[in-house]
């Protein structure tokens, strides 16, 4: 599509790839990942799969924010917005096309994403035992767990991609949208780690109520209560300090995400295009 | 003032005005463009014909009053009417990182498919043929601006709201717009332009508004707003002494030296043979008598200039 032949769109693809096979190289090369012996497959894979899903948060979010973003926000930068609503596309229906090709980015991106990691496992089971066996003789529940990971990551993808398409909506430009949604993340999770500290020398207050509500850390917090507290997701990431249950969680992000799509909905509908 | 017919119109306006902040970019501004016609949109810079444009293709809500585009108000019926409007805002919008084949291939995707023939046609008709497979943003300005009028026309539109289009073109560009415009009413299309050049537009279009400081001045015929009707300028050798005479007269106190040396005075019976016979047999025997022209930019810049 329109991004196609937009340079960043591969480098950003490119240097994904890149990072990915480095971090699998790195992982080989992990005392804690060592398929060669028996009773650490299982652990093994865990090991691998927090990992995996931290770079994907990382990663795959810091892509989908910037490319969603670009996506809405050229046609304000370029103008064409203003063809394309003056030749009679209805502005919710273009927002949410918007929307519809940034989620299909998304999926195209998770797919990707997780068949080269299988690849690398793959490849790194076959490199470490000699064969795939392994892998066949994972217990049942890793693979539940697994399952679990990639839910947990497709949400996040799509908040990523709610959060660019709406922000940028707002912001009406590449670099603002861009520069905005980029920070979204880390201002909320930077915003979880001041309650958290305020919260271990026990400041009192309602307040730390606030740390449930953000977005950030209740996605970071998301594959823990999905896999009920297996260690996929170590303290890595800023999470909540009180801990909803897990559709508590899926309400605070489900809300964050209607809230924001209504808004750039609403703003999109309402504003005058001076683009 | 509206001397055309005006059957059922393309475009009109109903006391529509546009306030930013405090300032009034469009003050109540009633307009009518029939079916058919070439209509100019005039004005100095920062009159108001973007806007008033915009608000024409529903980019912008008025702030009072209202825009009927074919028969239909456009805020609240334009996803039906706007799809047969051909639009032109400001600079032309494209993207840039894309060929200019490309980018009509994805305007025309917007609104439904557009064959591969007609996109050719468009580019043959605006003479990009050459660069079609060249990204735009290596196109000079002229050539986005062609490539602007593509996309406008892509769909055929009944009616074309076009916002400058003349806007870096060079000579023989501005020439092949004025017949391409000329063909469009030929088939029968509406055309609305701005321009802030009154002799650019003055040759194609029926009738003209002029705009200033968001408030029409004018509206109606070119030629009208040429001729001062019922004027004549007079060339004569004793220039002094026939403007006193016919001042004396009782249909001459309105008469008055122009510039360059020629009285401009009404006539007897309002026809050139009269005033011609009587300042003859007065003595005062013309050299020329014709009726009063105008010119194009003075009458501009006066009605634009002026005190309001
Ligand atoms: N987004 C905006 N915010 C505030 N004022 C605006 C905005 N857009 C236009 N204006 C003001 O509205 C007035 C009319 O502007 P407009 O662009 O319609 O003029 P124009 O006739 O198209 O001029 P030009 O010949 O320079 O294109 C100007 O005084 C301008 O400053
Ligand atoms: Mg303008």
């Amino acid at each position: 599509m329109k991004l196609r032949r937009q340079r960043p769109t591969w480098v950003l693809v490119v240097v994904g790839v890149l990072l990915l096979g480095l971090a699998m190289l790195l992982l080989a090369a992990d005392p804690a990942v060592a398929f060669a012996r028996h009773s650490l497959w299982a652990s093994s894979v865990y090991q691998l799969l927090l990992v995996v899903q931290l770079m994907f948060a990382a990663g795959a979010g810091l892509i989908l924010l910037t490319t969603t973003s670009r996506l809405v926000g050229m046609e304000y930068s370029f103008g064409t917005i203003r063809v394309i609503l003056a030749r009679g596309t209805g502005r919710i229906q273009l927002f949410l096309a918007k929307l519809a090709s940034a989620l299909v980015l998304a999926l195209m991106l998770l797919i990707g994403y997780w068949l080269l990691v299988a690849l690398g496992t793959a490849i790194l089971v076959l490199h470490q035992a000699g064969s795939l066996t392994p892998l066949t003789e994972l217990p049942g529940v890793v693979w539940v767990n697994l399952g679990q990971a990639l839910l947990s990551c497709a949400i996040s993808a799509g908040s990523c991609v709610v959060v660019g398409v709406t922000i940028s909506t707002l912001a009406r430009s590449v670099t603002g949208g861009m520069l905005v949604s980029v920070l979204f993340f880390p201002i909320d999770n930077a915003l979880d780690l001041i309650l958290i500290q305020l919260h271990r020398i026990a400041v009192p207050g309602p307040w730390v109520w606030v740390s449930d509500f953000l977005l950030g850390p209740s996605l970071n917090h998301l594959p823990t209560l999905l896999t009920s507290g297996r260690e996929v997701s170590a303290g890595a990431l800023p999470a909540p300090i009180l801990h909803f249950s897990l559709a508590a969680t899926l309400l605070v992000v489900v809300c964050w995400l209607v809230t924001l799509t209504l808004l750039a909905a609403l703003a999109l509908a309402r504003r005058d295009v001076l683009a | 003032m509206q001397t055309a017919l005006v059957q059922e119109s393309a475009l009109s306006f109903r006391a529509v005005s546009k306030r930013f902040g405090s300032r009034m970019a469009v003050d109540r501004l009633d307009l009518e463009v029939g079916r058919g016609e070439v209509f100019g949109f005039l004005g100095p810079n920062g009159a108001g014909k973007t806007t008033t444009m915009r608000m024409a293709l529903g980019l912008i809500k008025p702030t009072s009053g209202c825009v009927e585009v074919l028969g239909r108000d456009v805020q609240l019926e334009g996803r039906r009417v706007l799809p047969h409007v051909g639009p032109l805002v400001e600079t032309p919008a494209l993207y840039p990182h894309l060929s200019g084949r490309t980018n009509l291939r994805i305007f025309g995707a917007e609104l439904g498919r557009v064959s591969a023939a007609r996109i050719e046609s468009l580019l043959e008709l605006t003479a990009l043929d050459e660069r079609q497979d060249d990204r735009v943003s290596s196109y000079s300005l002229g050539m986005r601006q062609r490539l602007g009028l593509a996309v406008a026309l892509l769909h055929d539109p009944e009616l074309l709201i076009l916002d400058e289009p003349a806007n870096g073109l060079d000579p023989a560009g501005i020439r092949e717009i004025r017949a391409l415009l000329r063909q469009l009413r030929d088939q029968g299309k509406t055309v609305f332009l701005s321009s802030h050049v009154l002799g650019e537009v003055g040759r194609v279009c029926d009738r003209v508004a002029i705009l200033r400081q968001g408030a029409l001045v004018y509206s109606g015929r070119v030629d009208a707003l040429l001729s001062e009707a019922g004027y004549f300028e007079v060339k004569v050798a004793e220039v002094d002494s026939a403007l006193a005479w016919i001042r004396e007269q009782a249909w001459g106190r309105s008469a008055r030296l122009d510039k360059d040396g020629t009285i401009v005075s009404p006539s007897p019976s309002g026809r050139g043979r009269e005033l011609n016979s009587t300042l003859s047999a007065a003595g005062f025997i013309p050299d020329a008598i014709g009726p009063r022209q105008r010119d194009l930019e003075a009458v501009f810049l006066e009605l634009t200039e002026g005190r309001p």
